[in-house]
Parts: C-alpha cells; structure tokens; sequence
C-alpha cells in the first residue's frame, strides 16, 4: 500500500501543500517545529480519523483558520486505488469523503489506508496504566475488523447505560431486571471484543517474538499476553466466552453494586507483556522496555501484512531520537525494501548511510516541503 | 436590545422547539409578524386546540381526539395482534405501510437510564393490563435497533414470557439490508446486523 499523493489544507503550519512520496523511504528533514511530524500525522488521521499527538481536533487547524483538509490518494494492490479526504472544522462536525463520496459516519474510512506509525508514545505504550494498551488493540484491530468497529462503539454505549443503572441503585434497591438486560448486550458486544483481541495478541506475540530476540541480540524470550479482566481459561468459540464472560458478570454484580460501576469486561482488559517470563512493565530495564515497543510495533506490520495482503505504509516519527544505532538499523532492516516509509528526522546524520542513499529526501521548512 | 419585547418574547419561545435555532427562530417571528391577522390566528387556534383537544389514549397511549383513538375502537381491527412501539411516530410509520392490521401499544420512549429513563417509567403496566380485557394471541415487538431499543425488547420479550409463558407468542421486527438496497452500498453496521438476523431459507 502507497500513499502517492497528499494534499494538505490548513492542516498544522501547512497552508496549502502537496506532497508525492516515492515507493520506498520518504525523508522528511528539517529543524523542529517545521511541520515534519504533521505530515505523518496526517497520515495518522485519516488511518484512524483521529490524531495521536492530540485529542482536540481544533488542534490540527492552522491558526488564523476555520477549517483544515487531508486529502490523500492511495494506491492498494488488493483494492483499488482509493482517494481520502477528511475534513475539519472548528464549528461543524467533522466530515469524510472516500473516493468524493461524503460518508455520514466518519469512523468509515478507517480500513482504508493502513499504517503503523513508531513514535515515543510506544514506550507509554509499554510502560504506562492499561489505558494505553487497550487503546491500542481498540485502534490496530480496527484497522481490519469493521465488526470490531461495530462491538466497540455499541460495548461503550452499553456500559455507559449499565453504570448509569449502578450509579442510580443508592437510592434505592436496585431492580435486577433492569440491570439485566444491559448484561446481555455488554456479554453480547463484549465478547466480541475479546475473541478479537484474543486472536490479535496471540499472532501478535507470536511475530514479536523472533523480532524481538532480534533486537535484543540473544537469550531473551518475550511474549504478550492478553489478561482479560476476569478468569477466562482457553475458550474455543465465542459462544464459550460469552458463557464465561456471562458468569464473571453474574458473580461480580454485587461487587459492581458496591463499586457503582461495571468491574468486569473488555474495557478493563490488559496485555502483560514479558521478557523471560518477567512483567517488562515493572521489572524491565529502559532498554527492554524500548525493544518490547520496537518489536510489537514491526510485529505490527507484519500482522497487518498477513491480514490486508499488502504492507501498510510505515510512519517513523524521529525515530532518530528515539532508538540507539542498532535498533535503528534493525528497523531501517525491516522496513527497507518492504514497506513505503514516510520518515522525519531533524538531520540526515541520524539516518544510516545506506538508508539515505536509497530515499527521497525531502527539505521541510516553516510549512513548505521541497523535494530534493 | 435588537428586538421589541414582545417580538424578543416570540423568537424566545421559538428558539425552544427542536431543531430550531436562533436564525431560525427569527425567520419565523418575522415571518409571523408579517403575516394577515387571519393567519397568525390560525396558528395560534391550532396551537391551543392541540393543547386542549389531544390527548392520550388510554388503552394504547397513542394521541388522540377522542375518549379512546379511532384504531383502538375499529371493528375490523384484528385484535389477536399487538404492535409494540416507542413512540407515537413509530405507529404512524406502522400505519403508512397498509399491511399491520393489529392493534398498538404505545410505550411513550425506550429503557435509558443515563436519561433517568427506567421501565416503570414506561407503559408497561398497562400493556399487561391489556392482556387481562383483550384477546391477544401475539406481540410484535417494534422498538428501533439501537442498545436502548434492543434493551427495552429484551426487557418486554422476558416479562411477557415469564408471565404468560407460551400461551402469546412474541417477535420482533427484522433489521437489516433496506428494500432495494445494494449490498456493496450498505454501511458496514447495517450488513453486521443483516448477518446477525438472517434466516434460514
């Protein structure tokens, strides 16, 4: 999968610009504050129509402005070419057009465009509270499952219903019917979610684990596993966990009565990742820490690989600052050859010499980028 | 102050009907401002005669001007067959089609707690009630395919089962793929859902 054209708008410093990558590695060089990272960024939003860096869409409108515009045109091997344009606004919604077809939902043009960006919020990724991880499944499995889209959107809409319930039951008692009936969905969508993420973190870990051994140059053994928020075992169809997950539900009612709010489910999921058998989030060095990120994050591509038939476009924002020489090279090892790469670094110096050799490079200054 | 006060008091009133906002509402008040007393009349009869006139009807809360609504008091109406809908528009979704010959029952809104919205605060005492005069046979279960649909569905289904066990028979309308639609056309929630309540052929 290419990104063979983009087109911002407002969007950042940018106030009209297009830039056409090339097939393979794509650096973008500049000192900071240029506007290197937006055009990642960009690529991030209309991969999962949201930016990493920030929650607030006003954000991404240039200042002085009303609205911003990506407008990018992909070319997929599997698909046909597709043309996304993704729309801001500081006092309407915001609005998505895939091939200039407007699209009320604008959680519909996630699938479109696949990536993987690398960026220093990976390590959060692994060394900060599970809210960071499960957002992290939420955003990758989306990226293939449309049904995952589904369940999720319906499970947050379900649990916010069943803890309004719980939140009402002190003043009075409780009717259990009326609690009952948000079990079923929050079981129903719920399960869905976790059967999904169940078979994502098993591949997932599976491809980690030789990249990673890569990485880290030897004996070191990682794995991630999924910890589910009550005891599931190894279910062997999503019937058995619903049935699971049903029971875990029943018997922490009480609990939940107590706590005024919903203590089982995939919305208190977490992965535990491990080298060598210890939690890497606790016992791990800085350093295992970073290659655990590294590795779940080129796993990623592969993964994504496997599941689209196609690479997605790899998003590597200064990983120059990030990652050591050697976990540089790794990554360039990967990604090189393979996948298109969009690429900021702040001198070509950071990059290997045979990386530079073989890119397009291209100058960013103050919200114009030129092609070298 | 940009208005007179009695035409600030209007677009006021106008501004807190749905889907109007302040633009609107002044479109409005001018607009009523200009016109013949005869017609601004008619308006204000209309909205007085709503007020006095409706109201509900009490064997299945549809609107009405009558002591009890012309669908409930129809003869040739098949009452074996209640239809359960959310709210009146529902029913008159239902009536458009020509085809329900059964009788209604009007919940007044869908199961939402985070709105304060719990069963009791529904006309489910009274659908139950209906069981006890009527000969009904069957409940169509008519509620939008959205979680608070789905859950007021699923709280009526296992009532009416636990209380009358199988002597009514209980559906609930399909959802899914629209009459004429293309499949490579349809939003993926929409095909999900089609997928979830196919049938057997």
């Amino acid at each position: 999968m290419r990104i063979t054209k983009l087109h911002l708008s407002n969007f950042r410093n940018y106030m009209d610009e297009t830039i056409e990558p090339g097939d393979g590695v794509n650096l973008f060089v500049g000192p900071n504050g240029q506007g290197k990272s937006a055009i990642l960024e960009a690529a991030y939003v209309l991969t999962t129509s949201k930016s990493h860096r920030t929650a607030k869409d006003s954000d991404l409108i240039r200042i002085g402005s009303d609205w911003a515009r990506i407008l990018a045109e992909v070319d997929r091997v599997e698909r046909e070419e597709v043309i996304l344009e993704l729309t801001l606004s500081r006092n309407e919604k915001k609005t998505v057009r895939i091939n200039r077809v407007k699209h009320e939902k604008v959680g519909d043009i996630v699938g479109q465009l696949n990536t993987v960006i690398f960026s220093s919020a990976d390590l959060e990724m692994v060394k900060s509270d599970p809210s960071h991880r499960r957002r992290f499944m939420n955003l990758e499995i989306s990226q293939v499952s449309p049904q995952y889209i589904y369940a999720l959107g319906r499970y947050k809409r379900v649990l916010e219903q069943r803890n309004s319930v719980l939140k009402e039951a002190k003043f009075g008692s409780v009717n259990m019917k009326a609690l009952e009936v948000w079990d079923e969905q929050l079981v129903n969508y719920g399960s869905i979610m976790i059967e999904k993420r169940m078979v994502f973190l098993r591949r997932l870990s599976e491809m980690a684990e030789p990249i990673y051994s890569r990485l880290a140059g030897g004996s070191e053994v990682m794995e991630a596993d999924y910890h589910p928020s009550f005891e599931l075992g190894d279910p062997k169809s999503i019937e058995e966990i619903k049935e699971i997950f049903h029971k875990a539900v029943i018997n922490a009612r009480e609990n939940d009565l107590a706590r005024r709010t919903t203590t089982r489910g995939p919305h208190r999921d977490d992965i535990s990742f491990k080298v060598n058998g210890m939690e890497v989030r606790s016992f791990g060095s800085q350093g295992q820490q970073r290659s655990v990120a590294l590795a779940v994050k080129l796993a990623e591509i592969e993964l994504l690989e496997d599941m689209i038939g196609e690479t997605p476009v790899a998003l590597l924002d200064d990983v120059g600052a990030e990652l050591d020489e050697y976990r540089r090279q790794q990554v360039f090892d990967l990604v090189v050859g393979r996948c298109q790469a969009l690429v900021t670094a702040t001198s070509l110096r950071e990059l290997p010499e045979q990386v530079v050799e073989l890119s397009q490079v291209f100058n960013v200054s103050a919200g114009t980028v030129e092609k070298t | 102050m940009y208005y007179a006060k009695p035409l600030a008091k209007l677009v006021g009133e106008l501004e807190k009907l749905p889907g109007i906002g302040p633009k609107s509402a002044q479109r409005l008040a001018f607009h009523i401002l200009r016109s013949s007393e005869e017609e601004s009349r008619r308006l204000v009869d209309a909205i007085a005669d709503v007020k006095t006139h409706i109201k509900m009807c009490p064997v299945c809360f549809n609107f009405t001007d009558k002591d009890t609504c012309d669908i409930c008091r129809d003869p040739k109406r098949d009452r074996s067959i209640l239809c359960v809908v959310a709210e009146p528009r529902d029913l008159v979704a239902m009536e458009k089609t020509n085809e329900y010959k059964g009788l209604y029952h009007v919940l007044g809104g869908v199961i939402s707690p985070m709105d304060g919205v719990g069963p009791e605060m529904l006309k489910i005492r009274e659908l139950l009630a209906r069981f006890k005069q009527d000969e009904i046979k069957e409940v169509i279960i008519a509620t939008n395919p959205t979680i608070e649909g789905d859950a007021t569905a699923m709280y009526l289904a296992d009532l009416l089962k636990k209380t009358f066990g199988t002597d009514i028979k209980v559906s609930r309308i399909a959802h899914g793929m629209p009459v004429g639609g293309d499949l490579d056309y349809a939003d993926q929630a929409t095909l999900i859902q089609a997928l979830e309540w196919r049938r057997e052929m």
